[in-house]
């Protein structure tokens, strides 16, 4: 009987190994994230324990810190763009809105310097499209709202004239328009301020405020 | 209480199998009813008793004696080889025993396990976990009572020594004694335990091969003779990930999404394992996802072509834009991921079998669906401008940008031409924005939808942590089509060589149209 009733439960167990998210030390883990999104390796465990790290509750933060610290010098000093642009990512992502745990603070200063220490259109364009999504939602404005302010010295010719594909300046402005009645804010004072110096950003300021500024907003419907 | 049940299973489950290979090890102590005893002396276990020995090719191994259940012979007994990894082994091949009995509250020994193992604490775990001692208390009273000691004096087990008693062998089989086949290559095959070529089949593990992600596959323990096999439990790995299931059942099935390797411990200690394959769904952009461009479907541009603000003769929008909406700035591809309802795709996590726990991509549907406006002035038809001084001589009171192009011999259907080509699939069908953007996303290197097919998650790590990191992969990969639909002004590479010539723009401050060189 003892037998029958046993052998009809079937038993399911982890092994218990090791947790890399815990666990691997730091170094570990970034050198293994390098060569993840070198190799382009479609699994990225390291990449996924690096994510699963920076959502572990504050007890870990001094874990924390050196994961971000670790990447932002990948961001930085990386001579492989993919790997720039992963690394960014990642610290994007620790300062996000929505996710689990409380976001990490002080992500978005780590990319406001990667941002302005790193002049490949790549990167840049990574950390501009994360923007939206920060939880230092006031501060993540102000620096779109200083890149769409930035003069353009381009002829301007051309089909698309000033609105080339690539500029920063228009890309910084869409952006605004995905934080809510924020980025609203900030997009009508630079038409009423008339900070922006280029003409591309000050016509496309002139095209919302005919359409009354249409927004939505990326990181409330994340929460 | 689980793993203790275990002991009994296993060694039940390995003692029906009939053909014990007790014949030359073995002690035997004929017509003990009342269960296996103890020696007199501790001499019977020196060096670990009579019918320890071991030999070079198997020196490990367990004596079990189970109580019958049906009590026509009191005590079922199997000698189990025990193969063991060499990483819980000693380099010098040092062992140590290792003996666990059951005992009911009424002092009738229900099961008595004596064995030889490496002298390891791996060891010693391995082989508790294969046979799930000691546990605690058993249900029904029934105590686990057991020690490892490394055989020495000075470090006696509690009940030591045990020695198994068993009956004769119920069938022996004539051929035992036949060389133990090898084993079988690795990768795909089966195994096959000691003394396969008599009492039933010896049995093989097989996995499914090739199901595509998100498919069913199983593995499936079998004998080739309809018997029943003695399976305790099953493994599966990746290297990352590590499944574990103990369960009797000779089949383990479950959504596949991710190759490794699976184990099926059988209950006379041997372990069989195959590949788990698991393929692709051959998701590619190409195939799979959707591209739609619409040549001049919008109409927001129409003035008279010039070099200043506003002067677009040209603009890829989005799809979705209104007619006479114009705001660029939209991500090429859409969904842009940027919001959960935003995703592209949607993900899962495998809910029983060798891939439990595992997560990846459930479905992926993404688009690049653009369409270009065209200035309006640019038509022959368009509406003209008053001309003055040297170009009214030249070309009339009044023309369009058109007419005065060709006035001026310049070739504005060459130029509009270009335009088209810029915005959509370019003069070569890749150095538009359109085909720009389309060669980026398609490759496949790139591609999002392979990544999105490729994509598993650990099972160690929370749904929220695997989104998140696939987001995070993903974006890369569609803002490369950003970056390759770049303008040179923007910082481009691809979108270049449409057209190159003289243009005449219209400047309304001055009241003329002025000349320059333009290319795109």
């Amino acid at each position: 009987m003892l037998l029958s009733v046993l052998s009809s439960v079937p038993l399911r167990a982890k092994v218990n190994r090791p947790d890399p998210v815990r666990t691997w030390p730091v170094d570990t883990l970034l050198v293994r994230f390098e060569r993840e999104v070198r190799v382009n390796d479609t699994r990225r465990f390291a990449s996924q324990f690096i994510t699963a790290a920076l959502r572990l509750p504050i007890t870990y933060k001094s874990r924390q810190d050196s994961l971000l610290t670790g990447l932002e010098q990948l961001a930085l000093k990386s001579v492989d763009t993919k790997v720039q642009q992963a690394a960014a990512l990642e610290i994007a992502a620790a300062g996000e809105i929505g996710r689990g745990p409380p976001p990490i603070p002080n992500a978005l200063p780590r990319l406001v310097r990667i941002y302005r220490r790193h002049d490949d259109p790549a990167l840049r364009l990574t950390i501009r499209n994360q923007m939206p999504l920060q939880v230092e939602r006031r501060a993540a404005a102000a620096f779109l709202r200083s890149i769409a302010a930035e003069p353009d010295t381009s002829a301007g010719t051309g089909p698309h004239g000033y609105f080339s594909h690539g500029d920063p300046r228009t890309e910084a402005l869409a952006r605004l328009a995905e934080m809510g009645e924020e980025g609203r804010a900030v997009l009508q004072a630079m038409h009423r301020s008339g900070e922006a110096r280029s003409p591309q950003a000050r016509i496309m300021l002139d095209n919302m405020a005919r359409r009354g500024f249409p927004v939505r907003d990326l990181a409330r419907s994340q929460q | 209480m689980m793993r203790t049940s275990l002991l009994t299973v296993a060694a039940a489950a390995s003692l029906s199998a009939g053909c014990g290979d007790a014949g030359t090890d073995s002690v035997h102590q004929f017509g003990a009813a009342d269960g296996p005893a103890f020696s007199a002396t501790s001499r019977a276990l020196d060096p670990l008793g009579p019918g320890w020995r071991t030999t070079a090719e198997s020196p490990h191994g367990c004596f079990v004696s189970v109580a019958a259940r049906d009590g026509a012979i009191p005590y079922l007994y199997r000698r189990i080889p025990l193969r063991l990894p060499t990483g819980v082994q000693t380099k010098d091949g040092a062992v140590t025993a290792f003996r666990y009995r059951g005992v009911r509250p009424d002092g009738r020994v229900l099961a008595v396990l004596n064995c030889v193992i490496p002298a390891t604490d791996r060891a010693r775990e391995a082989v508790a976990r294969r046979f799930g001692v000691p546990d605690g208390p058993e249900k029904d009273g029934v105590v686990i009572q057991g020690c490892v000691t490394e055989n020495s004096r000075e470090n006696p087990c509690p009940i030591d020594p045990i020695v198994v008693i068993a009956p004769p062998a119920e069938e022996p089989c004539s051929n035992c004694n036949e060389p133990v086949p090898p084993p079988p290559p690795s990768g795909g095959g089966g195994g096959t335990g000691p003394c396969s070529s008599c009492g039933p089949a010896a049995p093989t593990l097989s996995c499914t091969s090739g199901v595509p992600r998100g498919g069913t596959g199983q593995c499936t323990v079998s004998t080739g003779d309809g018997s029943i096999p003695e399976v305790v439990g099953w493994e599966f790995t990746d290297g990352v990930s590590t499944v574990t299931q103990y369960t009797s059942a000779a089949r383990w099935r479950g959504t596949a999404v991710q190759s490794g390797t699976v184990t099926a411990a059988l209950a006379d200690g041997n372990r069989l394992q195959a590949n788990f394959g698991v393929a692709d769904r051959g998701w590619k952009w190409a195939t799979h996802a959707t591209s739609e461009y619409g040549d001049g479907t919008a109409t927001c541009l129409n003035h008279t072509p010039s070099f200043g603000p506003g002067n677009a003769n040209g603009l890829n929008l989005p799809m979705d834009n209104g007619a006479s909406d114009c705001t660029t700035g939209q991500r090429m591809i859409q969904p842009d991921s940027y919001a959960p309802a935003g995703d592209g795709f949607t993900v899962g996590t495998v809910s029983g079998g060798p891939n439990e726990g595992l997560h990846y991509v459930k479905t992926a549907r993404l688009y690049l669906r653009r369409k270009s406006a065209y200035n309006q002035g640019m038509w022959p038809s368009a509406a003209g401008v008053a001309l003055r001084d040297e170009q009214q001589s030249a070309c009339g009171d009044w023309t369009n940008w058109h007419g005065f192009m060709r006035c001026m011999g310049a070739d504005p259907d060459g130029y509009i031409a270009g335009v088209r080509a810029h915005e959509g699939y370019g003069t070569t069908g890749h150095n538009g924005h359109f085909s720009a953007a389309y060669d980026a996303v398609a490759d496949p290197s790139n591609d999002p939808m392979i990544f999105f097919d490729q994509r598993v998650g650990p099972n160690t790590l929370d749904l929220g942590a695997f989104v998140t990191n696939t987001r995070n992969g993903f974006y890369p990969r569609a803002q490369r089509s950003d970056i390759a639909t770049r303008d040179i002004s923007g910082g481009g590479t691809v979108v270049t060589g449409n057209w190159s010539g003289t243009y005449y723009g219209w400047s309304p401050p001055e009241g003329k149209f002025l000349v320059n060189h333009n290319s795109f």
